[in-house]
């Protein structure tokens, strides 16, 4: 059922590009196959094709017939309600080898994690599961419906567990979705700019380069979209929402559980921008920032030539000094010399294999935003990219070699003598000869000593718009959720941007502000739109880009956490680095060891950008069965949970700040009575003289280890 | 409306043919007349840009007016053109280089085969299309007839009314989705009654 609501979505779409003559042909080939696979689908083409000719045909039809008739009008609200809610069951799978089988765990995780990601359960399986790393596999559309009918869950208890064994109802759960967090009299603040659009032919432009004028400029772009479309946006998100997502989005990690208090405390209404700017100082910003782009630049993975401890002090200079963007990439691109001296060289050095082949698509797709790797073998089917091109931008990086230093573990990056010009065979077996040259230009490196140095140069002097709009949809694209374009990295002609004017903007802004990327992350955190929580609607549930729409960004597109997110966000939730390393070197060294042991499950040859928790077997596992949870829920001095073990406060206390440690907000009411039916809570006089013990233990460690385990953990909101 | 314009074409391309006798005339240039839209929707479906949609159908027309006499009058009319359409479909194909074909011979032989079988109930939606269009709100109704008015595209309409160009097609696609939706309930209230 919901796989052919996405298709019919899909082809929807399609129909639409269709009737606009914008079909290109991939998407005519899918729309084939679509067509061809499901007799409904052909019944559905020819209707909509018949519509289309018919308007076509009676395009002349004449006057408004009584407008005011239409009182049961076709209209929004007809138009909204008309797409099918998605009737969803969520599976939750548990495997789980030690002894701690909870049924408090199984209630929390049915009542946290509902559900993140909608899936299909097999008929008749009244036993919820819990493996919400496993489940995540099927990320689709990363959010709940909240009017979305829900399949009722029944736990039932693995034997051998006292009492506690009760029923979870489906109310419980659905009840949980609603954060406890967010009061109504809590409304955050920082939205500037202005918040209700005019018809968009009111173009004047506000003062460029302020803040305030180039997020209020993205706003009204941003809400008119959303009234062409006839949709009303998701509720602007819970503090608790949208501090892990900024936390996550520009430190990489969740909020701990003090700050977390102190923002929820905090009455001002300028917190937000407040934290938006404490975040970009904070050193993590240069931490995570350096991850994401090593991870994009060499990828996971180990190479012999690649020394990523080097190329990571080139980029956390650069991040800790803000450098201009358009200087780090001319860097990059144009970089020589030894690998442990210069760190700038290991990207290349990372892509020289194939005839440098891969370093032409990659410099491409990364930082223009283009994909040329198609081309080197053919002419672009339906956009003017030409084989010419991609041969062309390769003729820079012909000269491009890696040479062993002797003596020592490093390599060279060298710029030998360049002819300066590429060939290559075309589809007939003719041989072409392209001189060297970008988007069109054509340069003589007849001569050129560095033939790179000329390239970082065309890309970076700001003529060429792509380097700025490829880093601006890239950043948006890793706070919204989704980018203006389906592929972040394919901005071709063929793949028209959802928010021309807001790119734009954003783009000569990027360019004017000096290629400023923390101002760039300061403006799109700023925004109306990620200020919204990613929850959707029924008002908005037509805003899905998972299903192939554009995006409308009514909501935000709630995301995987990235391995690395994961793992820093699992330290700061329990602290299970204070029980085994003491010192900074270690602590990284473990965290590499850890990601080490995913690595092989998310590599892809092209370093793209599907490298992700994208929950495997293996991650599930490690997850719930590895050493780092398992320190997690030790009882030893140092960890999170020892030290709420040992608080003096109630019971109830220590139940809230497990759930405000992992998951960033306090346990709804839902989870709580769920929780006190099946722990045996003591009363709070008692419970402040002596630390948790014996079966009280267990059961808060079960109740971490849900919190930890749910979908909800290891999701971006 | 329509009217005025199968006239017209009627008139260009009987003046060709004009030798031919006028006794059964009458009824097939009412048959002809009467078909017209189906013919264009039946050629539409596998040439999806109207432009040359509209090309084949004239030519479809001109064979049509041309073999008129071969035509026995209390057979099926429709089942009739669409066979000449086809051929004309094909013969446009082949003009045109492969390369640029947006869809295989497959899917044009099956969409093709499906349209004839359901010609009767896509006619039907045409005359709830109507029904439907007076219901859409004033504005929606403006944007969708200045869309398809001749020559238009969205395109054009977006630079027209000064709008940005996404936005226009995002309303239009809201505006197409919205009619569908309202053909598929007037059906079902009419089959449920």
């Amino acid at each position: 059922m919901s796989v052919s609501h996405i298709q019919h979505d899909e082809l929807v779409q399609l129909l639409e590009e269709l009737c606009e003559d914008r079909l290109d042909r991939q998407q005519a080939a899918r729309l084939e196959e679509l067509v061809l696979g499901d007799p409904e689908a052909r019944t559905f083409y020819l209707e909509y094709i018949s519509l289309h000719g018919t308007l076509y045909w009676d395009a002349a039809r004449g006057g408004v017939e009584e407008p005011e008739a239409a009182e049961e009008a076709v209209g929004a609200r007809d138009a909204t309600v008309a797409g099918p809610v998605a009737a969803t069951r969520w599976e939750h799978g548990r495997r789980r080898a030690t002894a701690i089988v909870a049924t408090a765990a199984a209630v929390l995780v049915a009542a946290v994690g509902l559900a993140m990601w909608p899936r299909t359960a097999p008929e008749g399986s009244g036993i919820v599961q819990v493996d919400p790393a496993i489940e995540a596999g099927g990320a689709d559309s990363n959010v709940a419906v909240d009017t979305a009918p829900r399949q009722p869950a029944t736990i039932v208890a693995a034997p051998g567990r006292q009492s506690a064994n009760k029923v979870a109802k489906n109310s419980t759960a659905r009840e949980a979705v609603t954060e406890p967090g967010n009061k109504p009299g809590n409304k955050p603040g920082n939205k500037p700019g202005s918040k209700t659009s005019n018809p968009p032919s009111t173009r004047t432009g506000p003062p460029a380069g302020s803040l305030a004028g180039i997020v209020g400029f993205v706003d009204e772009r941003v809400t008119a979209v959303w009234q062409d479309n006839e949709i009303t946006s998701s509720e602007v998100a819970s503090d608790s929402e949208w501090l892990r997502r900024v936390y996550l989005d520009i430190v990489g990690h969740i909020p701990p559980a003090n700050d977390v208090m102190a923002f929820l405390k905090d009455r001002r209404p300028g917190k937000r921008s407040e934290a938006i700017e404490r975040l970009l100082d904070d050193s993590d910003y240069i931490r995570h920032s350096t991850t994401v782009w090593s991870n994009l630049l060499v990828g996971r993975g180990t190479r012999r030539e690649v020394n990523r401890g080097s190329l990571e002090k080139f980029l956390r200079e650069s991040f800790a000094r803000n450098r201009p963007w358009n200087e780090v990439v001319g860097e990059l691109v144009a970089a020589r010399g030894r690998n442990d001296e210069n760190g700038a060289v290991n990207f290349l050095l990372a892509h020289l294999n194939n005839d440098a082949a891969p370093a032409t698509a990659i410099t491409a797709r990364l930082f223009l935003g283009t994909r040329v790797q198609c081309t080197q073998c053919h002419n672009h089917p339906f956009n003017d990219s030409r084989q010419e091109q991609f041969h062309g931008l390769s003729a820079f990086f012909k000269s491009t070699r890696a040479a062993a230093v002797r003596g020592s573990e490093a390599f060279e990056l060298i710029s030998g003598s360049p002819d300066g010009v590429a060939y290559y065979e075309d589809r007939q077996g003719v041989l072409h000869m392209v001189p060297a040259g970008l988007a069109g230009q054509r340069v003589d490196l007849e001569g050129v000593e560095h033939p790179r140095a000329e390239l970082a140069r065309l890309m970076t002097r700001g003529s060429d718009p792509r380097l700025a709009r490829a880093m601006v949809n890239r950043t948006w694209a890793r706070l919204l959720g989704h980018g203006f374009t389906t592929q972040v990295d394919d901005m071709g002609p063929h793949n028209p941007p959802s928010h021309p004017e807001v790119l734009d903007r954003l783009a000569r802004e990027f360019v004017a502000s000096g290629f400023d990327v923390k101002q760039l992350v300061r403006w799109i955190c700023s925004t109306r739109a990620y200020g919204l929580t990613s929850r959707m609607t029924a008002a908005n549930s037509i805003d899905d880009p998972a299903t192939g729409r554009p995006p409308l960004f009514s909501r935000v597109y709630a995301k995987p956490m990235s391995v690395e997110q994961l793992y820093d966000s699992l330290l700061v939730a329990t602290q299970a680095d204070r029980i085994t390393a003491s010192d900074w070197e270690s602590v990284a060294a473990n965290r590499r060891r850890w990601q080490s042991q995913f690595v092989y499950s998310f590599e892809t040859d092209e370093n793209d950008e599907a490298v992700n928790f994208d929950g495997t077997i293996t991650q599930a596992m490690m997850m719930m069965n590895g050493p780092l949870i398992r320190e997690a829920l030790s009882q030893q001095p140092g960890s999170y949970f020892h030290q709420v073990v040992h608080a003096r406060g109630s019971d109830v206390d220590r139940v809230k700040r497990l759930c405000l440690s992992a998951l960033g907000r306090f346990p709804s009411s839902a989870e709580m009575k769920a929780i006190g039916e099946m722990l045996p809570l003591r009363p709070t006089a008692q419970a402040r003289q002596t630390p948790a013990s014996g079966p009280l233990a267990e059961g808060l460690q079960d109740v971490f280890w849900a919190y930890l385990n749910s979908s909800e953990f290891i999701t971006v909101p | 409306m329509n009217e005025v314009r199968i006239t017209t074409e009627a008139s260009a391309d009987g003046s060709e043919s004009g030798t031919t006798m006028a006794a059964p005339r009458e009824e097939f240039i009412k048959l002809f007349t009467r078909y017209q839209r189906r013919v264009f929707l039946f050629i539409l479906s596998q040439v999806p840009n109207p432009v040359d949609a509209e090309e084949i159908h004239q030519e479809t027309n001109v064979i049509i007016w041309r073999k008129f006499d071969r035509f026995e009058l209390g057979t099926n009319f429709l089942a009739w053109s669409c066979q000449i359409a086809n051929y004309e479909v094909l013969k446009y194909r082949q003009r045109q280089r492969r390369d640029r074909h947006l869809f295989s011979d497959e899917f044009v032989r099956q969409v093709a085969s499906d349209a004839v079988e359901q010609a009767d109930e896509l006619e039907q939606r045409r005359q709830h299309l109507a029904v439907c269009l007076s219901k859409l709100k004033s504005h929606d109704l403006e944007l969708i007839q200045q869309r398809y008015a001749s020559g238009e595209s969205g395109k054009s309409v977006a630079e027209l009314i000064g709008r940005p160009i996404n936005s226009v097609y995002q309303s239009l696609s809201r505006i197409r989705r919205t009619l569908l939706e309202c053909v598929n309930r007037q059906i079902r209230a009419q089959a449920t009654p």
